[in-house]
């Protein structure tokens, strides 16, 4: 998905919430920033631009604490355990580290792209970022063609790689950039079926919001969640969909653009300092993401076991108990990201194709046109 | 000759379906190892405050039992890289002036060659490993244990020098007397004691 | 930028047409600094894509005169200096100098140094092929195995420890036997180590080697035919990866390997053709096997058919060999170590000669890798397990 259809596609959602067409219950609704002028209205978006950036930034803290501890236990080892309780401050340090190194640009880059790429990539996240639902009214942007915006706005992380790549006069940084671009756009064929599923399966509702809600109730408030509900068809597009997300993040075995043992440090080799850590913190915060939107659509959003369904979506307990709920599943998720990574060998370039195109595309297909029918 | 990696024969259904099974199956296997493994206690040390522990034999830096070694340089010899410097003065009494018995530790391999031929069994390895400095040229160790002499070696050697000086005073006495004993006889060896020095 | 520049006649007589479009093959610098190198090896690749189409293998980076070295420090001088050259299988280019000093010495040598020499150079073999397991899978992007594995090599480094006093340069067969006997209780707990060293091989297997991804990954890349890798001059388990049965202690028996039972490994292109990467890494992992069933035997004969304490012949202080030459290959981790030895009566060699099996094996990757691609290139030079230390010596 290009820029521009992201552009047209957030206008639109935009016009939609603000003709009134659309029941929209973003985050501070009431305060109407987009119905104001002037001050309110900018200090409403400055204020969930700090939202957003500090939820970006300290995520990803604490990925990269749990990655490293968890590897560590994997390894037998202890991990990191120096700075503050149980290392939790060392990915802190690591980035007050970073930003104090110098940063370097190799002498026949491409400056200026060089210098934009790792902003690019990040502000595609930090974008995302804005409308990803935690609770029913815990979401920024409420838009209602969520779940493509995300994926059109996640998308735009190739061109940074791709910038990235290109700009840094380097071949490894090249050759990672190409296999970015081609595992990105083609994972996007998998991905886009199993939302289609998920957007069959939750009556046709494009908003993550909308679909979470729709995942309420059933046995014990766990009989309606998407791989419950529809097992046959839709735990399997929940698998292929995670595997596509890996795919998308560039988490091993996917981790072929920066495949350390092949390419040195594909894409980013040339980068250093503070913008080396911007593709680092890109990394935890789609993983944080992809894992959030799973959740959404496939493990029954905020709903938990035993609780019913609208005791989570109104009230400030029921509020802090569905962000928690979906904060706990979201972690689980990454989790199993982490596990992954430190299990799996990663796969060659052609079979990153092969797996995408023989094998996942026709599987999600199977599983589109069974829940169609599941549905029906 | 073509070495090209394609792969083998078609992609049927049974393969692809098999391939799918297989790849769920060793995957799972697989985490489900990482996972036993995340529950299990570390094997690591922390290093600086948790030293491993190292076996009697370990070889680690040397250390010389300065009151034995009698300075024969047979360890400096046997060093395949010459990295041990020995400079001594033998003193009368015996007593070695010890100006350096340094071991480069930039270049020792600890291999343990300089050990085993010591006469005397005086150099071993220990069993200390760490070698961080700041700087190379403090990797340049004297394994001297006192600073060239101690206060006793300055009383045996005097008292060699005393037992030197009477013993020569007394072989001029006894000539003196022999001299004028057998006035005009012939001149005897004068070099005769010269020897008894390096005892 | 394509346009139609020649037409051609093809033999069968249909008529080719040319286009020109003009792609550059991109010249890549694939080390001496690359994490998948495994020390400075540096390979000038050219690729088209991600497909190479050549590959330049240099050589050098670590040369340190060693054979040089030899002429000038005696023979137990020697020793450190050929811990040196495979440093991760130092016990065995220990027993490679020492027996062909031996042999042009007529040394003779206690059967219990022989004994422990076999052990030692067993437990290296294991702690080597562990090592090139987990760099293995750290090539084809598995970091997991690579420290499960080295768990199990640093017992094999602390039983050498307590044997010999290093954990990496051991200098501890010198000509005439070696240089301690081993340890009390170093049996029981060498005894152990197999033990638990067999379970632990079990999961490698499960968590690596039939990984389906690991399998696709090493399968069918690389592939060299028997006939092919002698005429690389292939040893060791490269050349047995390819289906020949040769293995220096079953063809030329040294040591004491004639008296002990263990079979020799060969690739039978289990998962795709024979001499895949899959092969040559197999062969190194059910080596692994035999080599704790050959330390488990020697360490019975050890104790039954010996009395402790004699492991070094009488020899005087500088060992002098009237003039005299000989060779003695010996089966390393890596493939036949060969030392070549002139003696002139003196202390020193008057010239030995080192046959490194990394050599040899390197020299293969201008053939191998053209046609692949680059994550096979790594793969590909990841499965031959190269030590530079011994390529440039
Ligand atoms: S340990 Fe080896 S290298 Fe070091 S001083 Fe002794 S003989 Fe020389
Ligand atoms: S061999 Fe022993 S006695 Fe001789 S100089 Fe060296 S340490 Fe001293």
């Amino acid at each position: 998905m290009s820029v521009t259809s992201v552009c047209l596609e957030l206008g639109a959602s935009l016009g939609h919430v603000q003709d009134g067409s659309y029941d929209s219950r973003g985050l501070f609704k009431d305060w109407d920033w987009f119905g104001r002028e002037g001050l309110w209205g900018f200090v409403g978006m400055a204020l969930s631009l700090a939202i957003i950036v500090g939820v970006c930034s300290v995520v990803p803290i604490l990925f990269v604490w749990v990655e490293r501890r968890g590897s560590g236990r994997i390894h037998q080892r202890k991990g990191p355990n120096r700075v503050g309780p149980f290392g939790l401050l060392q990915t802190l340090a690591d980035g007050i580290k970073l930003m104090f190194k110098e940063d370097i640009i190799p002498a026949n880059a491409s400056r200026f792209l060089f210098m934009i790429a790792p902003g690019l990539v990040l502000a595609g996240v930090f974008a995302a970022f804005a409308l990803l639902p935690l609770s029913s009214t815990g979401v920024i942007v409420d838009a209602p063609l969520g779940i493509y915006i995300i994926a059109a706005v996640l998308s735009l992380e190739v061109i940074g790689v791709i910038m990235a790549g290109w700009a840094s006069n380097n071949k490894w940084a090249i050759l990672g950039a190409m296999r970015e671009a081609a595992q990105m756009i083609s994972y996007e064929v998998p991905m886009g079926l199993c939302i289609l599923l998920a957007i069959i399966c939750h009556d046709g509702e494009l908003s993550l919001r909308a679909m979470s809600e729709n995942q309420a109730g059933g046995f014990l408030n766990v009989g309606n969640w998407l791989i419950f509900s529809n097992p046959l068809f839709a735990f399997p597009a929940f698998v292929i969909f995670f595997i596509a997300c890996l795919a998308n993040t560039k988490r091993a075995p996917f981790d072929l653009p920066e495949a350390e043992s092949e390419l040195v440090s594909g894409f980013h080799t040339e980068y250093s300092g503070i913008r080396f850590s911007f593709f680092f913190l890109e990394e935890y915060a789609s993983m944080f993401l992809v894992s959030a939107v799973t959740v959404m659509m496939f493990l029954g959003g905020w709903n938990i076991p035993f609780v019913p369904g609208e005791m989570l979506t109104g009230g400030f307990v029921g509020e802090v108990l569905a962000i928690g709920s979906t904060l706990v599943k979201t972690f689980f998720l990454v989790w199993v990201m982490i596990w992954v990574r430190w299990t799996l060998p990663r796969i060659r370039v052609d079979q990153v194709m092969t797996l995408c195109y023989k094998y996942l595309t026709p599987l999600a297909f199977l599983c589109l046109l069974g829940s169609c029918f599941w549905e029906a | 000759m073509n070495f090209t990696s394609t792969p083998t024969g078609p992609l049927g259904l049974s393969r692809w379906l098999r391939n799918i099974v297989d790849t769920v199956r060793t995957t799972v296997i697989g985490m489900s190892i990482t996972i036993k493994y995340f529950f299990t206690k570390p094997v690591t040390y922390e290093y600086p405050e948790q030293r491993m522990p190292v076996a009697p034999r370990y070889r680690g830096l040397h250390y010389l039992e300065q009151d034995i070694c009698i300075a024969c340089r047979v360890c400096e010899k046997a060093c395949p890289i010459d990295c041990i410097e020995i400079r001594f003065e033998r003193h009368p009494g015996n007593v070695n002036e010890w100006f350096e018995f340094s071991l480069d530790y930039n270049k020792c391999m600890h291999c343990e060659l300089c050990c085993y031929p010591c006469p005397v069994d005086c150099i071993h390895m220990g069993r200390e490993y760490s070698l961080v400095k700041y700087d190379r040229s403090e990797l340049i160790v004297d394994l001297m244990a006192w600073d060239g002499m101690r206060d006793k070696d300055h009383v045996t050697i005097q008292a060699a020098i005393d037992k030197k000086k009477k013993k020569a005073e007394e072989a001029a006495a006894k000539k003196a007397a022999q001299a004028a004993k057998a006035a005009a006889d012939e001149p005897s060896a004068e070099d005769e004691n010269e020897g008894e020095d390096e005892e | 930028m394509s346009q139609l520049t020649e037409e051609r006649m093809l033999d069968s007589g249909e008529k080719e047409l040319v286009l020109d479009v003009r792609t550059q093959d991109m010249e890549i610098n694939m080390g001496p600094q690359h994490p998948a190198t495994h020390g400075v090896l540096r390979v000038v690749l050219t690729a088209d894509g991600e497909i190479l189409t050549s590959a330049d293998p240099h050589v050098g980076y670590i040369h340190r005169c060693a054979e040089k070295v030899g002429e000038n420090v005696d023979f137990d001088g020697y020793i450190p200096y050929t811990d040196r050259y495979d440093y991760l299988s130092a016990m065995n280019n220990n027993v490679g100098f020492a027996l062909v000093v031996e042999k042009a010495s007529g040394l003779e040598v206690p059967p219990r140094a022989t004994w422990l020499r076999m052990i030692v150079s067993e437990l290296n073999r294991v702690a080597s092929h562990l090592l090139a397991f987990g760099t293995y899978g750290i090539d084809i992007g598995a970091i997991t195995p690579f420290l499960y594995g080295f768990r199990e090599r640093e017992w094999v480094l602390s039983l050498f420890e307590k044997i010999c006093g290093a954990r990496l340069t051991y200098s501890y067969a010198f000509p005439g036997g070696v240089i301690n006997d081993a340890p009390g209780g170093w049996f029981d707990e060498v005894l152990k180590f197999c033990d638990v060293f067999d379970r632990k091989w079990r999961e490698y297997d499960d968590l690596l080697t039939r990984n389906k991804i690991f399998i696709e990954r090493t399968k069918d890349v690389g592939s060299v035919t028997a006939d092919q890798a002698r005429e690389f001059g292939w040893t060791g388990p490269c050349l047995r990866g390819s289906g020949v049965r040769y293995d220096l202690r079953e063809a030329q028996p040294y040591l004491f390997y004639d008296q002990v039972g263990f079979d020799v490994p060969i690739g039978r292109g289990e998962m795709g053709t024979v001499g895949d990467c899959w092969d040559r890494y197999w062969v190194r992992m059910a080596e692994m096997l035999q080599s704790t069933r050959i330390v488990r035997e020697c360490v019975e004969r050890c104790i039954k058919d010996t009395t402790p304490g004699e492991v070094m012949a009488k020899k005087p202080k500088t060992l002098k060999v009237a003039a005299n030459e000989a060779y003695v290959g010996i089966e390393n981790p890596r493939g036949e170590l060969g030392h070549y030895l002139v003696t002139d009566g003196g202390a020193q060699c008057f010239r030995i000669k080192v046959r490194g099996p990394s050599f040899t094996n390197v020299s293969c990757l201008a053939k191998l890798l053209p046609g692949t691609m680059l994550a096979d290139a790594v793969a590909i030079i990841g499965s031959i397990d190269i030590v530079l230390g011994e390529v440039d010596r």
